[in-house]
């Protein structure tokens, strides 16, 4: 009897964590272009780790596992390839950020979903449209799917006729008057809440090249902050003014961190940022946990690690330098995003 | 929650045409430097003693203030935090500027305490140029506390990159 009990108990707070879950998946990770891993690359890695596994002393099939579990990511799969598009959902809900490359596999999982619960339906929030951000959608495999119903959402007011203008030819094969989905438009009002199933969404603006709306998604009082493209140029408190609130009593936050910031001096403006400074944003506003993401697509997976590292030092750092100041210091918890990072928020 | 950062400040001190600038604080995101066209200067001097910290938000502050400069820049008693920083960051001083003095960290272990001792170019170090550069660092400190002899805490070779020793 006490041991039905127990498992009673168990599986009712397993329903019940089920039941609050707010969590993120990431679908791509890289700015401006795909950088898909190359045969070559792939062949090469392979090339080094069977030299790896050996050398370490393994020597039977038994010991495959335990190798390759303790692979850093850079030596084997990397941080993925697909350009920017991110997953948020809960139990009940589910929203899209940005419709880069990433979107492509995202959208073959929701088409074949046949879950009943699952409704029919996509709500997709475009930060801007540079191509890196759109470049999926005419991928997107609900879109093609008479079953579907596809919203789109911005705060900019030529939503509509940007995705339109991906369906036309010569540039697809299919123009937007027959795709099959229902599709519809939603232009949001800067900064003020807009409530979706289980979410309130508040866009707030970013610094960028092009006008570009981070997006603030809460949810049983956990918060997500979607801070990507943005250069951070307003970073002071007086400078951020109501969009602020981006960074304000955060759970987690991904940021855009496309270069270091030596990297980041030179080519100013770009319209992109650096882990450092996200880092000094999370310290000040005490957010929680920070995921970096939008990589140049010209560095290599070794190349983002050692960045990483970077990063690390300068953390290191600035957390000694500024406990020797006697405050009370913010600590952070941070990686860099890959794809198919899955985890809860808040 | 979030801390506060220590406020940035400067002086301003005109010496004939050299102007020195007493950096005090954070260098952060509320640094606001002087335009440099409205100091009136042949030469500008930074006096770095009393920076605690300069976080990249800083940095990036302090590289666009400083690289459109077209006057002489000369660093003068550069706290560890800005060390660092010239150690790390290509382009972190401008072209053709002058590191004159700068802090190296010691530690008093009986104590328990961190003290900076000054070195001076010309002195202690030379600058490399055509070769690379020296530095005689310190030897024999001892706390002027406790008279005990004091640990170099830093890492020389990291430390002192910027010399190209």
């Amino acid at each position: 009897m006490t041991r039905l009990l127990i498992i009673v108990i168990l599986f009712l707070i397993g329903t019940r964590y089920d039941q609050n879950m707010f969590r993120l998946r990431v679908w791509g990770v890289r700015g401006a272009v795909p950088s898909p891993l190359t045969p070559l690359v792939l062949q090469e890695r392979i090339f080094a780790r069977f030299n790896e596994f050996f050398e370490m002393g393994f020597i039977s099939a038994s010991h495959v596992k335990e190798f390759v579990t303790a692979l850093p990511d850079y030596k084997l799969s990397g941080f993925g390839g697909n350009t920017s598009c991110y997953e948020v959902y809960t139990k009940e809900s589910r929203i899209i950020i940005d419709a880069g490359t990433g979107l492509r596999e995202l959208g073959l999982g929701i088409n074949h979903d046949r879950s009943p619960k699952r409704k029919r339906e996509c709500h997709i929030f475009l930060t801007h449209f540079h191509w890196d951000h759109i470049m999926g959608i005419p991928f997107f495999a609900p879109i093609l799917n008479q079953e579907f119903q596809i919203h789109f959402y911005a705060v900019q007011p030529e939503l509509e006729q940007v995705v339109r203008s991906l369906f036309r030819r010569p540039l697809f094969a299919i123009p937007f008057e027959e795709l099959p989905s229902q599709i519809s438009f939603h232009v949001l009002r800067p900064r003020e809440k807009f409530l979706l199933g289980d979410f309130e969404i508040t866009p707030y603006m970013l610094d960028h090249t092009d006008p570009c709306w981070g997006f603030r998604v809460e949810y049983q009082g956990r918060v997500y902050s979607h801070c990507v493209d943005t250069e951070c140029f307003r970073v002071s408190r007086k400078d951020l003014g109501e969009d602020l609130a981006l960074y304000s009593n955060v759970d987690l936050m991904v940021f855009d961190s496309q270069y270091s910031i030596g990297h980041l001096l030179q080519k100013s403006p770009s319209g992109h940022s650096s882990a450092t400074i996200g880092l000094d944003l999370a310290i000040r506003e005490g957010i929680k946990r920070v995921l970096f993401t939008h990589y140049n697509p010209n560095d290599s997976d070794f190349q983002i690690h050692r960045y990483r590292e970077q990063t690390r030092e300068y953390y290191e750092a600035a957390i000694n330098r500024l406990s020797e100041t006697g405050r009370r210091v913010h600590q952070v918890m941070w990686d860099f995003a890959r794809e198919g990072t899955d985890i809860e928020i808040g | 929650m979030s801390i506060t950062t220590k406020e940035f400040r400067y002086e301003n001190l005109q010496e004939d045409e050299t102007v020195i600038l007493k950096v005090h604080g954070f260098i952060d995101e509320n640094a606001e430097f002087p335009e440099i066209s409205t100091l009136k200067a042949g030469h500008l001097v930074l006096d770095l003693e009393d920076v605690q910290l300069i976080n990249s938000i800083g940095i990036r502050k302090w590289v666009l203030w400083l690289q459109n400069s077209t006057i002489p820049v000369t660093l003068r008693r550069c706290a560890p935090p800005i060390i660092e920083q010239v150690n790390i960051l290509l382009g972190f001083i401008p072209e053709g500027a002058v590191v004159e003095s700068f802090f190296i960290p010691f530690f008093c272990e009986k104590c328990n305490k961190n003290v900076n001792v000054l070195v001076t170019e010309g002195a202690d170090y030379t600058l490399p140029g055509a070769h690379r550069g020296k530095i005689e660092a310190p030897s024999s400190q001892k706390c002027k506390v406790c008279s005990s002899p004091l640990e170099m805490d830093v890492l020389p070779q990291k430390y002192f990159k910027f010399l190209k020793l």
